[in-house]
C-alpha cells in the first residue's frame, strides 16, 4: 500500500508531533494511506494513540529502514472523523 | 440532474461570459466534468492532472463549503447551486508550519483541524460593537486567528468601557473602534483588525449591540444577507448569546424575552468568551451547530434549539407541496 503523504516530524516536540499528523490527516480523503516518522519515547507512544481516537487505522508501526536509530515509520489510513460537536 | 453553476468573473470568458450556466450529474465531479465538455479550457482551470480541485478553487454547493478531493463525491439534487469562487492571489495565507505552531492546541479542538483554521483564516469578521462586554471577544476572535476582524462602532470610548480586557484609561474620548484596533495590535500578527469600512462585506458577523433595537436591526440586516451570525445581549452578570447560521431561525424569534435592563457586569466577560467561541464554530464548521440560545442567569448556563416564530420574514420558501411547519416558539 502505497502512502498518499509522508511526513516526517522526528525534529518537533509533543504535542506538535500529533498536530502535524493531524493535520496532514485533514487533508487526505477517508481511506488515504499517511506515513509519518517519528522519534522514540513519547511520541511514537501518543502519536498512534491519539490517531486511533481521532477515528484512523493504525496500518503498520515499525522501525524505519536505514534511518537512524530510534525512529519509526508509522502507516495511519484515514478514518472518517467523529462528530464535531455533541 | 440539472443544476446551477456560478462561474466567478476570472473564468466568465470560458463560458461565453455567462455568470450562471446549467450542468447535469449526479455529483458535483459529474457536473465539473459536464462543464469542461460543454466549456473547452475550464478544465484546466478547475481540476489538476489527478482530477482533484485545484488549491486555490473554492467549491460551495448551496451554503456548503466542499473541501478536498472527496467534496467532489458530493451528491447533487435538481435546482443544487455549485458556486466556483476562485482564490485571490495575495488572498488567504496558507497553514503553514507557522501558523500551525501558533495553532496547535486550537487544530486539536473538535470542530476545528486544518479545514477550519484555513476557513477562519479566510473570513472577514464584523463586530458590532465594541464597549465592555464586547472586549473579551474581540480578544477571543483575534487570537483565534480570524483574517480579517472589522470593528464597527462609532460611539467614543467612556470611563464604562474601562473594563481592563482591551482598552485602558488613554483610550477615553477617543473612537471606540479606532481605540480597539489599536489595542489589539499585540494580538494581530496573523490578523487584519480594522475599523469597519462602510459597505465591507463580512463573511460572519458578531453583534454586542448596546441596545436591543440597534442588536436587532444588525442581526436582521446579517440573515438578509444570509451571513452567519451570533448575538450577545448581556444582562448583569448574564445574558444570552444566540447564534444563526445561515438559514436558521432568526434572532428575532430566538430571542423570546427581553432583558432585565440591569448593566453588564464582570460575569457578562464569560458570555463575550461564549459568543465568540460560537461564531468561531460557525466559520470552521458551518455545518457543526444548528441555531441555538445560550443562556446565563445567575451563574446557570443552558442551551436550547432555536425556533421559528409564526410568520416571520426567516421562515424559509416551502417546498412544491410541502405542508407548513410552524414550530412553536416554546417547542
Amino acid at each position: 500500500m502505497t502512502p498518499v503523504t509522508t511526513l516526517d516530524v522526528r525534529d518537533v516536540a509533543c504535542p506538535l508531533t500529533w498536530v502535524k499528523t493531524k493535520v496532514a490527516l485533514d487533508r487526505l480523503a477517508v481511506g488515504d494511506l499517511l506515513e509519518v516518522w517519528l522519534r522514540a519515547g513519547e511520541p511514537v507512544e501518543s502519536v498512534p494513540r491519539s490517531a486511533e481516537e481521532d477515528g484512523h487505522r493504525l496500518v503498520a508501526l515499525e522501525p524505519l529502514a536505514g534511518g537512524p536509530d530510534q525512529a519509526y515509520r508509522l502507516l495511519l489510513q484515514k478514518g472518517t472523523p467523529p462528530p464535531a460537536l455533541p | 440532474m440539472p443544476v446551477t453553476v456560478r462561474i466567478p468573473a476570472p473564468l466568465r470568458s470560458l463560458t461565453g461570459h455567462r455568470s450562471e450556466v446549467s450542468a447535469s450529474g449526479a455529483t458535483v465531479r459529474q457536473v465539473l466534468e459536464g462543464l469542461a465538455l460543454a466549456h473547452p479550457g475550464l478544465r484546466e482551470r478547475l481540476l489538476d492532472g489527478a482530477g482533484a480541485p485545484r488549491r486555490h478553487l473554492g467549491l460551495f454547493l448551496n451554503d456548503e463549503h466542499l473541501l478536498g478531493p472527496a467534496g467532489l463525491e458530493a451528491p447533487v439534487k435538481d435546482g443544487d447551486q455549485l458556486t466556483l469562487v476562485p482564490a485571490i492571489a495575495g488572498g488567504a495565507p496558507e497553514l503553514d508550519e507557522e501558523r500551525i505552531a501558533r495553532w496547535a492546541r486550537q487544530l486539536l479542538v473538535p470542530g476545528f483541524g486544518a479545514g477550519g483554521q484555513e476557513r477562519l483564516m479566510a473570513s472577514r469578521v464584523r463586530v458590532v460593537g465594541a464597549d465592555a462586554v464586547a472586549a473579551p471577544a474581540l480578544v477571543y476572535l483575534a487570537q483565534a486567528g480570524v483574517g480579517t476582524l472589522w470593528i464597527d462602532d462609532p460611539e467614543l470610548a467612556g470611563p464604562a468601557d474601562m473594563g481592563g480586557w482591551l482598552l485602558g484609561p488613554e483610550a477615553a474620548g477617543q473612537p471606540r473602534a479606532a481605540a480597539a484596533v489599536a489595542a489589539l495590535a499585540p494580538f494581530s500578527r496573523f490578523v487584519s483588525v480594522e475599523p469597519y469600512p462602510v459597505g465591507g462585506v463580512p463573511t460572519a458577523t458578531l453583534v454586542v449591540a448596546s441596545s436591543s433595537a440597534q442588536a436587532l436591526g444588525a442581526a436582521e440586516a446579517a440573515r438578509r444577507a444570509r451571513i452567519p451570525h451570533v448575538v450577545l445581549e448581556a444582562d448583569g452578570d448574564g445574558g444570552s448569546v444566540v447564534s444563526v447560521p445561515v438559514g436558521a431561525p432568526c434572532y428575532a424569534c430566538a430571542r423570546l424575552a427581553t432583558g432585565s435592563g440591569r448593566p453588564p457586569a464582570p460575569g457578562a466577560a464569560a458570555l463575550a468568551a461564549l459568543a465568540a467561541q460560537e461564531l468561531l464554530l460557525l466559520i470552521a464548521d458551518p455545518a457543526a451547530i444548528a441555531g441555538r440560545r445560550l443562556e446565563l442567569i445567575r451563574g446557570v448556563s443552558s442551551v436550547r434549539p432555536s425556533a421559528r416564530l409564526p410568520g416571520c420574514a426567516c421562515h424559509p420558501p416551502a417546498a412544491p407541496g410541502a405542508e407548513p411547519t410552524t414550530v412553536d416558539a416554546e417547542g
